[in-house]
């Protein structure tokens, strides 16, 4: 999937993009929560009224993931992954996959630290970069418009 | 009494050619040995090589595939899958380097680009941001160039600017792309730091020593030939014994 396709199916006309920039705080709390480096300092994002939109790239075993994930009012209401490069766990791309995360949001990935996502036998990669990707926009998302 | 007769004549034929064989590698060994031992007095460090084959042949060893772009005063420079700026390297991965500009407005910011994507770094060359061709648009990126203030990214069909607008498509005639460039003079040394490119004296010599100019199967050669030098001076021994025991 394209990511203009995504940003239209998320948003329906596609907003302006705007960037997050993170300090060290906010990296090493997503390195926590993650379990993995997250050396980026500046993230671009796409949002609606309570609506954010992210692309996110994360290595499965040896090559890149992408994916994009609606966060609406600070809860996952849509993962696609835009680009799958690895030989192996391309069933991450299924809706029975990626169904698992909507309806996720950020005090649970808090306060359990384990996805209550069902892996995938064979994918175990490939999943655990989604689970990471999936915390990240969390974080990310209620850096930008925290849930009161 | 026969027996023995055949076993000396064995030892002594064994002896006779091990020692024909060993004279290459007793010569090599010598000879690298003494001018490795006077290295510093011979400016073995400092001197290199310039015989062109000798040099090719370190290069297809190493294999190493080496991209340099120069703009303004920054140079980014990739080496194998190294990445350097300003010949410091970079931490941050990216594969084929097309194309680098250096921008200055106000905080100095690094653009480097492959073919998939495009990453952002900052003076201290940490990452600011990694940009995938699909974000701003396009379905590659062919090349990438500055205009006025504005990075230009193109694909076979179309050029964006880095926010994903579509940019002016007549400038693609008159632009100039960042496109790969031969090293400056005063570059070269550094760059032949990092890429090890230039090859000392004392370096062909200690690997003609080893046996390592030939990899792996010169040093099992090497070896063969230590074995057999070990063989031949017990062999000499043997044999300098017995015969003073015949003349005594």
């Amino acid at each position: 999937m394209e990511v203009e396709e995504f940003l239209s199916l998320a948003f329906g006309d596609k907003p302006s993009f705007s960037s997050v920039w993170l300090d060290q705080e906010t990296r090493d709390h997503l390195k926590v929560m993650t379990g993995k480096e997250f050396n980026q300092i500046r993230v671009r994002y796409w949002n609606s009224e309570s609506r954010t939109a992210w692309i996110l790239q994360e290595v499965g075993k040896d090559e890149l993931i992408t994916v994009g994930i609606v966060v609406d009012q600070g809860m996952i209401d849509q993962v696609r992954v835009l680009e799958f490069r690895e030989p192996r766990g391309w069933e991450i791309r299924y809706p029975f996959f990626t169904d698992q995360y909507k309806g996720l949001g950020f005090s649970q990935v808090v306060a359990d630290d384990m996805m209550p996502i069902n892996g995938i036998t064979g994918a175990t990669l490939s999943v655990d970069a989604v689970n990471r990707m999936a915390k990240t926009a969390l974080v990310l998302n209620e850096l930008v418009m925290p849930v009161s | 009494m026969i027996r023995g007769l055949r076993v000396k004549k064995t030892i002594y034929a064994l002896h006779r050619w091990l020692g024909v064989i060993s004279i290459v590698f007793l010569i090599n060994f010598s000879a690298t040995g003494i001018l490795l031992n006077h290295a510093e007095h011979l400016s073995l460090y400092e001197s290199y090589i310039s015989f062109e084959p000798l040099l090719e042949w370190y290069q297809d060893e190493a294999a190493i595939d080496v991209v340099f772009f120069q703009s303004g005063d920054d140079t980014a420079l990739q080496v194998g899958e190294r990445l350097f700026i300003n010949l410091e390297e970079v931490y941050t991965s990216l594969d084929s380097l097309i194309g680098f500009i250096s921008v200055d407005t106000g905080t100095p910011e690094y653009y480097l680009a492959s073919h998939q994507e495009i990453i952002i770094l900052n003076q201290e060359r940490d990452l600011i941001e990694r940009l995938p061709a699909s974000f701003i648009g396009l379905t590659g990126i062919d090349g990438i160039s500055i205009q006025g203030a504005d990075l230009i990214i193109r694909d076979r069909d179309m050029l964006r600017d880095i926010e994903g607008r579509m940019a002016n498509q007549d400038v693609n005639e008159v632009i100039i792309w960042s496109a790969p460039s031969e090293p400056l003079e005063a570059d070269l040394e550094g760059i032949d730091a990092v890429t090890g490119l230039r090859v000392s004296w004392f370096d062909v010599l200690s690997d003609l020593h080893t046996g390592r100019v030939f990899l792996g199967l010169g040093i099992i050669i090497q070896d063969l030939f230590a074995i057999a030098l070990i063989i031949l001076s017990l062999l000499g021994l043997y044999i300098f014994i017995v015969r003073n025991r015949r003349l005594s």
